[in-house]
């Protein structure tokens, strides 16, 4: 555990913060543009291309599902390695 | 415990406190940010909707739903043509309900013909809804916004770390701190 420290573990969560919300924003972004895609007068409900496209909007959609399981993962990061950083044995932090 | 020392763990609260704001405030604006994405025209308009002899049981002054006004981002229901009792097809003159752009169907109090009171009645309707990309983007706010919950524990996990970092600085032992 050499590279751990307190401030370190709270100063994870502010890029970890940036992270997910920059992520969130690019897939609804993709999302959108992927929407309009397909509703474009180019496709017709039908074609590969419409069918292909919109199992990829919803394929790419389910990742909504699962942004609490990520917040969890990295609140549980944080607040174990605060913790780890306080009660595991006496190294330098 | 060479590094812990009682300056360094009260030290560690205002450097903390200012990323646990920063982080908090950067976590509020995404969510802001995202909502309004969400709330765009390209969202909640994305696919219109319509429907063909809904039955609706038993309308009467409270006013029902139809079946679909909870459909992602539903809104600015319109009625495509005049109601019908269920039963027996009889159309239902205009001044006998409402139908609220929200999707809900009341009989006039004041007036209204009271034959069709808490009776099915048949009615087709349109609506606007949103697509894949306003459910996954509701369901992307709803996910981040579950970070709301946790900032009570890791506030209490860094008073925990502080707390006992000083008690340990001060109690742990006799070497030099």
């Amino acid at each position: 555990m050499k590279t751990m420290n307190k401030k370190g573990q709270i100063g994870n969560l502010a890029p970890a913060i940036i992270s997910l919300v920059l992520a969130a924003v690019i897939l609804i972004l993709g999302l959108v543009m992927l929407q309009e895609v397909r509703d474009t007068n180019i496709m017709t409900a039908g074609d590969e291309a419409y069918k292909a496209t919109n199992e990829t909007l919803t394929g790419m959609g389910t990742f909504g599902d699962f942004w609490e399981i990520i917040v969890l993962a990295v609140v549980i990061t944080v607040v174990i390695g605060l913790l780890l950083t306080t009660f595991s044995g006496g190294r330098e932090r | 415990m060479k590094g812990l020392s009682k300056k360094g763990q009260v030290g560690l609260l205002a450097p903390t406190i200012i990323s646990l704001v920063l982080a908090a405030v950067i976590l509020i604006l995404g969510l802001v940010m995202l909502q309004e994405v969400r709330d765009t025209e390209v969202m909640t308009n994305a696919v219109s909707v319509s429907i063909v002899n809904e039955t609706i049981s038993s309308v009467n002054e409270v006013g029902d739903y139809v079946a679909h006004y909870s459909d992602p981002a539903a809104a600015d229901f319109a009625l495509s043509e005049l109601c019908t009792n269920a039963s027996d097809g009889v159309v239902i003159q205009a001044a006998n309900y409402t139908f609220s752009t929200a999707g809900l169907l009341t009989i006039t109090a004041d007036g209204g013909d009271t034959t069709f009171n808490n009776t099915d009645w048949k009615c087709s309707y349109g609506y606007n809804m949103g697509d894949q990309a306003f459910i996954s983007t509701n369901a992307t706010l709803v996910g981040l916004g579950t970070f709301g919950d946790f900032w009570e524990i890791i506030v209490l996990a860094i008073i925990i770390t502080i707390v006992i970092g000083l008690l340990l600085a001060t109690f742990a032992g006799t070497g030099k701190r």
